[in-house]
């Protein structure tokens, strides 16, 4: 080999850097994964850009970028305000920049400008997609399916104690007006950044080994940004909370919020305020119930017992309108037979003046019937006689 | 009725309303009513009492003779 076929590595590096430079003297927009993220006490943000495929995850691309600090200034708080969420490894992003080739340090990508609104929609794509798989698996109804008992009392808080809503829940929960106890017990966990799915399973296999001593598995979040709540739109996530052998209720974020979790949950508030609303309204229903049954019952008693009495002084006075009717046909009877006997007594017949005539004890009512020396009792009014017929 | 304290709040819930219906319907005459009414008066204070706070007001109930165990 001659020393004309070879060049220093100084001299490549800048023909590299000239022929870059050549092809790309205009920041162009790259869309990449961040895959590394930090940023020093001088205020520059460094990078690493990915892209990755997206059937298998494996990286395809690689580069380093760079936000100045003059740059990161304005940046960060204007992705901040579009996105509700500062820049995070896990982010998919659209970022404007300059092809940078430095001797020294090779490859390089300026960030200059950044696009928020293609964060945001490629968040809205992936859970777009995730909730089509979970779909296509059946996963939406198979926890709602569970029956969530009507008195649900012992309850496995999934959260991180140091999570907003989590003090507003329990203060609500076992401060109830009405006086309604439960038992919670706290199961923490990560609750936003790119580990918080794996944290959030790990606390659900923690309450299965536990599952007879719940009713049922909340799991609860204060609002954040849409990044800080992007880990309840995970695929694994949503898989063990669908799942789940117990009724997992979820409250996660602001009223506006909405993730994957809360799709396949069984059931799913607004936030963690408004689930210990539902579960101290469960109790309330319960005991209203109870309340109206009781209320029920001495109706019904009283009514029984009011028909009931209504039907005996029904029956009394029917029995007495009976009676009556019957006293006064007795009476009339009686009075008919006291006629009768009346007008068949002899007595009457003697004390008009007229007499009977008696043979062997019968009255004679026939001369015929008599004979000469027939011996009769004669009956007066004032007395009898006796007689013997003489002649006829 | 005799496990009562072995009963689901669902159970117990569901008895109770099957007693106040029996009670209330117009063609049952009072003969047995008495018995209902008993059960169904130790189902609501069971129910309340579990309501309200679950185990320990139910064994004080238990303990007071006023539901039977």
């Amino acid at each position: 080999m001659t020393d004309e076929q070879h060049i220093s590595l100084l001299m490549l590096q800048e023909m590299i850097r000239d022929s870059l430079q050549e092809s790309f003297y205009e920041q162009v927009w790259v869309r990449a994964e961040i895959s590394e993220l930090k940023s020093n006490r001088t205020g520059h943000c460094y990078l690493t850009l990915v892209e990755k495929d997206a059937g298998s995850d494996t990286v395809l691309a690689k580069a380093s970028a760079i936000i100045w600090a003059s740059t990161f200034r304005t940046l960060k708080p204007f992705f901040l305000s579009a996105t509700g969420s500062e820049l995070a490894v896990g982010m998919n992003v659209l970022v404007k920049v300059q092809v940078q080739y430095s001797e020294l340090y090779g490859l390089s990508l300026i960030v200059y400008d950044i696009d928020p609104s293609f964060t945001v929609g490629e968040m809205e794509l992936a859970r777009q997609r995730t909730l089509e798989r979970l779909k296509a698996d059946g996963m939406f109804d198979m926890n709602s399916s569970l029956d969530l008992t009507l008195l649900p009392r012992r309850l496995a808080v999934v959260t991180s104690d140091t999570a907003a809503g989590y003090r507003d829940f329990m203060r609500q929960l076992h401060e109830n007006e009405y006086g309604y106890s439960f038992v919670t017990e706290l199961f923490p966990a990560l609750m936003q950044g790119s580990d918080s799915p794996r944290s959030v399973i790990a606390a659900l296999d923690r309450v299965a080994s536990r599952i007879d001593e719940f009713d049922a598995v909340l799991i609860i979040r204060g609002g954040g940004g849409a990044m800080d709540l992007v880990c309840f739109d995970d695929y694994e996530l949503a898989v063990n909370v669908a799942q789940f052998p117990l009724p997992v209720l979820t409250g996660i974020g602001h009223d506006h919020d909405f993730h994957v979790i809360d799709m396949v949950a069984h059931t799913s508030v607004k936030t963690p305020t408004a689930l210990a609303d539902f579960l101290i309204d469960a109790f309330a229903q319960e005991e209203y119930r109870a309340d109206s049954l009781a209320q029920r019952l001495q109706l019904a008693l009283k009514g029984k017992f009011n028909r009931e009495l209504s039907l005996v002084d029904a029956r009394v006075a029917a029995l007495r309108r009976a009676l009556d009717v019957r006293w006064v046909q007795e009476l009339r009877r009686i009075e008919l037979l006291e006629a009768r006997v009346a007008a068949a007594d002899p007595g009457r017949i003697l004390s008009k003046g007229y007499s009977i005539v008696l043979r062997d004890g019968r009255r004679v009512d026939s001369a015929a019937s008599l004979a000469a020396g027939d011996r009769v009792r004669i009956m007066f009014d004032d007395g009898a006689v006796e007689a013997e017929i003489c002649k006829k | 009725m005799n496990d009562i304290q072995n009963m689901k709040y669902e159970e117990a819930i569901s008895q109770l309303e099957e007693l106040v219906a029996r009670i209330e319907d117009p063609g049952r005459d009072l003969t047995g009513i008495a018995d209902d009414v008993k059960k169904a008066m130790e189902l609501v204070r069971w129910c309340k009492a579990y309501i309200r706070d679950g185990e320990a007001e139910m064994n004080k109930l238990i303990e007071d003779g006023k539901v039977q165990a």
